[in-house]
């Protein structure tokens, strides 16, 4: 028995001392919320960290800390050499790039945070018009920039234009077949962030720009419209008139014709919305009726008009080609590539008016 | 030859159920996914479904032959190959084991380093983890069984946290069907049932079971639950992932769990791999054993004394596997040899034992 104690004791000191791991105390980490990475030419990025502090008076502000280095990782390392504590990046929420760097590819960068287990897959990705190290620097109300910027986009995700973007789903775009990946768009405007609109990948690099106006009828389109909300305009008797309209849902149905030989991809599109406001006096059958058709040209115009840009390109960000792919035995990535750019893409889209608020109007 | 046991060491035939599930699932269910998925892609599931049904064979001829022997895979061994060779086979299979409990260890260990302590040294965990071992498997082989039971109920509730993913899932992801050769099919076949390896130690334990013969029905529930989970896990990750995304995932279930999000755990993988320390127990337990056990059947020493050697040659092995390399390649020799020994030793030594008994029969 007595020998036992001691075996016991002495393996426990042993294991306690070689087996203990560096402690990682809360209070003497810096947890960075988000990063930035700006294009400074020839290979060469700053990269911006921002950390939020707590103040005695329970504000809130940031910290900024930035570095011009090759690497990604070198940037991040040199940045966790300036700071006066070691750097924590698992609560990383916003990654950032600007555009120029976005247009040079962003291949590296992504390698980064994919290698890198403390990374959640629910990381938001951005890019920004302008430079990425202004935005992270400023001070937005009560939060910390990084979790401003979730918040902010993750909103805009869910109840509004922006479709559905996180880190996951963007290397699932990056690395389907027949999709290229998209991701927002943003702009310091004074003290505001703006979303300007959609920066479409084609692979690691930007090749195109979608202006807010678009994401509509975009979103529609990548995905489902949950609550997102649209301004129609329309001059009748000299007579400017403004609706307001909220799409409640949308589907898509697609058929697609002659997979083998020549595709041709029709895609029903159907939107519910209601109207929310509406500049002229009455809501009625007509004016409903009016509002549908409205809407319905806008979408079919953008829709019809945004494909031929994006086969010009050559970026699916739509994901066509993982439509045909998954109607297709032995799909060809290669000839459909050759085929994207010249097949008929049709939208036909329908509009419910469902629901108009609770009032028919002023008069 | 019949091998005799004292009741008081015996168990009920329904905890075969537990034995066999428990041995299967252990650390290859955390990246099982991209070894299968590198042949065939979205039809991945089906091979799932068509290795399982092959054990289920494998198990039927295995219960033929110890129903008939009333004994152990070493009586089995010497009544079908003498007292030589036949003790020469046992022992392989007791490298085996060994090679078996080693591998899993080190594996587990291997994520603990990649995905939560990059600081923290091998031989310390495998040592405090092996002092446990020893005390378990120390109480005998109803204690291990009671590990195994433990070890499957505990983690069960880890299964409803895979739905989280299904957010940013793809269903199409998973058409067109079918759409891979035969061969690439049965190469991805063999890949699998590398996941259901651990079976093969019912010729250890068989004799341990109360009325033996009646454990086969829960033995093949066993596996039949073992091949749903598989099942179950292989579909959320061929909706979650693309081909060419999950082929560079070196552990896919790991990976899905980063997309859940708890407002109390940033990072839900710190979780599940805390948690799969008591699922790999059972594994190590069961493994090492198995292997004490063969060596006091093979060599009439105290089971201990075996135990205890064993235990320190695997503390001692850990350490030197160091890379990601190294335990990369034991692992597909650990299980290359597994592979071999079931699907083409076992039905070899099905159709010899068969003909030996025949033949002493006549005799």
């Amino acid at each position: 028995m007595k020998k036992k104690i001691i075996f016991f004791l002495i393996i426990s000191i042993i294991v306690a001392y070689f087996g203990r791991v560096e402690k990682e105390i809360l209070d003497e980490l810096e947890i960075a919320t988000s990063a930035g990475f700006d294009y400074k030419g020839d290979q060469k990025v700053e990269a911006t960290a921002v950390f939020p502090r707590i103040n005695p008076d329970k504000t809130i502000t940031n910290e900024t800390l930035s570095t011009t280095a090759n690497l990604s990782k070198e940037a991040l390392r040199e940045i966790n050499q300036k700071s006066h504590k070691p750097i924590e990046n698992g609560k990383l929420e916003v990654a950032v790039y600007n555009e120029k760097l976005a247009r040079h590819g962003i291949e590296d960068f992504i390698d980064t945070f994919h290698r890198d287990p403390s990374i959640g897959s629910r990381l938001i990705l951005a890019v920004v018009d302008g430079s990425s190290k202004k935005i992270l620097e400023k001070s937005y109300g009560e939060f910390d920039t990084g979790t401003y910027l979730q918040k902010l986009l993750e909103h805009n995700m869910a109840h509004g234009i922006i479709p559905t973007s996180n880190f996951h789903l963007f290397l699932s775009a990056f690395y389907a077949r027949g999709m290229d990946p998209i991701l927002p768009l943003l702009e310091l405007n004074g003290n505001n962030i703006n979303i300007k609109g959609l920066a479409l990948f084609k692979g690691p690099k930007m090749v195109m720009e979608l202006t807010e106006e678009k994401l509509f009828t975009f979103k529609s389109l990548y995905e489902e419209l949950r609550l997102a909300g649209v301004k129609l305009k329309t001059k009748e008797n000299n007579e400017t008139e403004y609706f307001s309209i909220q799409a409640i849902n949308s589907k898509k149905k697609f058929k697609i014709t002659n997979v083998y030989t020549d595709p041709e991809i029709n895609i029903h599109l159907k939107v519910t919305g209601s109207i929310r406001e509406y500049s002229g006096e009455n809501v009625d059958a007509t004016t409903i009726k009016k509002a549908e058709k409205l809407l319905k040209k806008k979408i079919s115009k953008e829709s019809a008009e945004m494909i031929k840009r994006f086969q010009k390109k050559r970026i699916d960000p739509l994901g066509l080609g993982e439509q045909v792919r998954s109607r297709t035995r032995h799909w060809d990535e290669k000839k459909w590539e050759e085929q994207y750019k010249n097949a008929k893409i049709n939208v036909k889209v329908e509009v419910i008016i469902t629901e108009i608020g609770v009032v028919d109007g002023l008069s | 030859m019949k091998v005799d046991l004292k009741e008081q060491f015996l168990i009920s035939p329904s905890l075969a159920f537990f034995l066999v599930h428990s041995m299967q699932i252990g650390v290859g269910v955390l990246g099982f996914q991209r070894y299968v998925a590198a042949m065939v892609e979205q039809d991945s599931w089906i091979t799932v479904l068509i290795a399982g049904a092959t054990v289920h064979v494998i198990i039927w001829m295995m219960y033929k032959m110890l129903n008939k022997e009333k004994g152990d895979l070493i009586s089995i061994h010497e009544s079908t190959f003498g007292k030589w060779l036949g003790g020469a086979l046992s022992f392989l299979f007791m490298i085996y084991l060994i090679a078996l409990g080693t591998t899993v260890l080190r594996s587990f260990i291997e994520v603990i380093q990649v995905w939560m302590f990059p600081m923290i040294k091998t031989w310390p965990i495998a040592l405090v983890y092996l002092i446990s071992v020893y005390y378990i498997i120390a109480g005998g082989f109803r204690t291990v069984t009671g590990v195994c039971f433990l070890g499957v109920v505990i983690p069960l509730y880890l299964v409803f946290t895979f739905l989280a993913p299904l957010e940013f899932s793809n269903y199409r992801n998973l058409l067109p069907i079918f759409d891979h050769s035969v061969k690439e099919l049965a190469l991805s076949v063999k890949t699998m049932t590398l996941s259901y390896l651990g079976f093969e130690l019912l010729l250890i334990y068989y004799p341990f079971f109360k009325k033996p013969e009646t454990s086969q029905k829960w033995f093949h529930y066993g596996n039949l639950f073992t091949m749903f989970l598989y099942l179950y896990l292989m579909l959320i990750t061929l909706v979650y992932f693309t081909p060419d995304h999950l082929k560079r995932t070196i552990w896919a279930t790991l990976t899905l769990w980063k997309i859940v999000r708890f407002p109390f755990v940033e990072r839900f993988e710190y979780i599940g791999i805390a948690s799969w320390v008591v699922v790999i127990l059972p594994n190590i337990c069961l493994a090492f054993w198995a292997a004490s056990r063969t060596a006091k059947r093979l060599f009439h020493v105290k089971q201990k004394k075996a135990l205890g050697f064993i235990l320190l040659l695997s503390v001692i092995a850990t350490p030197f596997l160091k890379d990601r390399q190294m335990i990369d390649r034991l692992n597909s020799l650990v299980s290359e040899f597994g592979f071999y020994f079931i699907y083409g030793y076992i039905p070899i030594l099905f159709v010899c034992y068969y003909i030996m008994t025949k033949v002493r029969k006549k005799a």
